[in-house]
C-alpha cells in the first residue's frame, strides 16, 4: 500500500485530482500576476529603449555579453534538470527525484553567483544606477538609464531566484521527509513551477540587456 | 497521471523535454549570434521573437502545459495579453506625444542638471555636445 499523505486529500475537493486541478490552477493564476510585477519594468524598458535609442545602444556595448549567454545556459539547465525532478517524483523515485533537485538548486546558486560578480564587475566602474552613475564609457544622456533598468530588472529577476530557491529547498524537504510518492507530487511540481517561471522572465532580460549592440 | 475532464491524459516525454532544453540553447546561441548582425530596427523584434520561442517551449514541455486542459492554459497568455496590450499603449502615448514633452527632448534649458564626472576623460574621447552646439 503506498504511503498518501494526509494532505495529499482534503475533503473538500472531492478528489484527489480535483485537488491537484486546484493547486496547478491556483500556481499557474499566481504566476500570471508576477508576471504583472515585471510588466512595469518591460513598459518602463519599451519606452524609454524608444526615446534613449542610440544611448541604450551605447551603454549595451560594455555589458557583459558573454556572461549573459552563460548566465541563460546555468538558468536554462537548471529549468530542464528541475522538470526531471518531477518526472522523478511522479514515479515515486524519490532518490532521483532529490539528487535531480540539488542539481537544479546547485545552478541556480551558480547563477546567483556569476550575477552577483557581473554586479560588482559594473558597480566598480561606476555604471551604477540614478544618481550613482559615473560610468565613464558611456555619457550620452540615456546611458544611465539603461543601467538603472538594468539593475531594477535584473534585480527583481535575483530576488525571484532567491525565493525559488527557497522553494525548491521546500520541495526538497518535502521529499527527504518521505512524503512526496507517485500518488501525491503536487509540492514538487508547484514548487517547480515557480522556478520555469524565473526562467521563462531571464530568456527576455538576456536579449532585452545583454545583445543591445550597435 | 491524471485523466480528467481537466487534463489531456498525456506525460510530457523525456524526449520532448530533452529536445527542448536542447532548442532552447539552440535559439538563445542563436539570438547571442544575431546581435552581431546588423539588422537595424528589426533586430530587436527578432531578438524578441526567439525570446517567445523559448517562452513556448518552457511552458509547454517543461511546465507542462501540453498536458493540461481548461482555464490553467489561459492564466499566462492573458497576463501576457495584458502585457503587451500596456505596452501598445504607452508606445503609442510616447511615439506620438509632442516631441518636447518626452525626456530626450534635447534643450539645454531642460537638460537635467546631473553633476558631470570629475574624472579625467578616457584618452579619445570627445566632449558631449548638444545637437546644435
Amino acid at each position: 500500500m503506498p504511503y498518501v499523505p494526509e494532505e495529499a486529500h482534503q475533503e473538500h475537493f472531492g478528489t484527489p485530482e480535483r485537488q491537484k486541478e486546484a493547486a496547478t490552477l491556483g500556481i499557474w493564476v499566481f504566476l500570471a500576476t508576477e508576471l504583472l510585477i515585471f510588466s512595469g519594468l518591460f513598459v518602463g524598458y519599451g519606452e524609454y529603449r524608444y526615446l534613449y535609442n542610440d544611448a541604450f545602444h551605447a551603454a549595451g556595448e560594455h555589458v557583459l555579453h558573454w556572461l549573459g549567454l552563460v548566465l541563460t545556459i546555468v538558468l536554462a539547465s537548471s529549468s530542464f534538470v528541475a522538470s526531471l525532478t518531477v518526472r522523478a517524483a511522479r514515479r515515486g523515485r524519490v532518490l532521483s527525484a532529490i539528487a535531480w533537485l540539488l542539481v537544479a538548486m546547485a545552478l541556480g546558486v551558480l547563477f546567483m553567483v556569476l550575477h552577483l560578480w557581473e554586479w560588482y564587475h559594473h558597480a566598480k566602474e561606476g555604471a551604477l544606477p540614478g544618481e550613482l552613475y559615473h560610468f565613464e564609457k558611456a555619457t550620452m544622456p540615456g546611458a544611465s538609464v539603461f543601467f538603472t533598468l538594468y539593475y531594477l530588472l535584473t534585480g527583481l529577476h535575483m530576488l525571484h531566484v532567491t525565493v525559488g530557491l527557497g522553494l525548491l529547498s521546500f520541495g526538497l524537504l518535502r521529499l527527504v521527509q518521505g512524503r512526496i510518492s507517485a500518488e501525491y507530487s503536487t509540492p514538487v511540481e508547484v514548487v517547480v513551477l515557480y522556478w520555469h517561471f524565473v526562467d521563462v522572465i531571464w530568456q527576455f532580460l538576456f536579449p532585452l540587456f545583454y545583445l543591445v549592440r550597435s | 497521471m491524471i485523466r480528467s475532464d481537466q487534463h489531456s491524459g498525456r506525460e510530457v516525454s523525456l524526449a520532448e523535454q530533452v529536445v527542448g532544453w536542447l532548442a532552447i540553447m539552440a535559439i538563445q546561441g542563436l539570438n547571442y549570434g544575431l546581435s552581431w548582425v546588423p539588422l537595424g530596427e528589426a533586430k530587436l523584434p527578432v531578438q524578441l521573437a526567439l525570446a517567445t520561442v523559448n517562452l513556448g517551449i518552457i511552458t509547454w514541455w517543461f511546465m507542462h502545459l501540453a498536458e493540461e486542459k481548461g482555464t490553467r492554459r489561459f492564466a499566462l497568455p492573458t497576463a501576457i495579453g495584458f502585457l503587451l496590450l500596456l505596452l501598445s499603449i504607452v508606445m503609442l502615448d510616447v511615439a506620438t506625444r509632442f516631441p518636447p514633452a518626452n525626456p530626450n527632448a534635447v534643450q539645454k534649458e531642460l537638460m537635467p542638471r546631473r553633476p558631470l564626472p570629475s574624472r579625467t576623460a578616457p584618452p579619445g574621447a570627445q566632449p558631449f555636445r548638444l545637437p546644435g552646439q
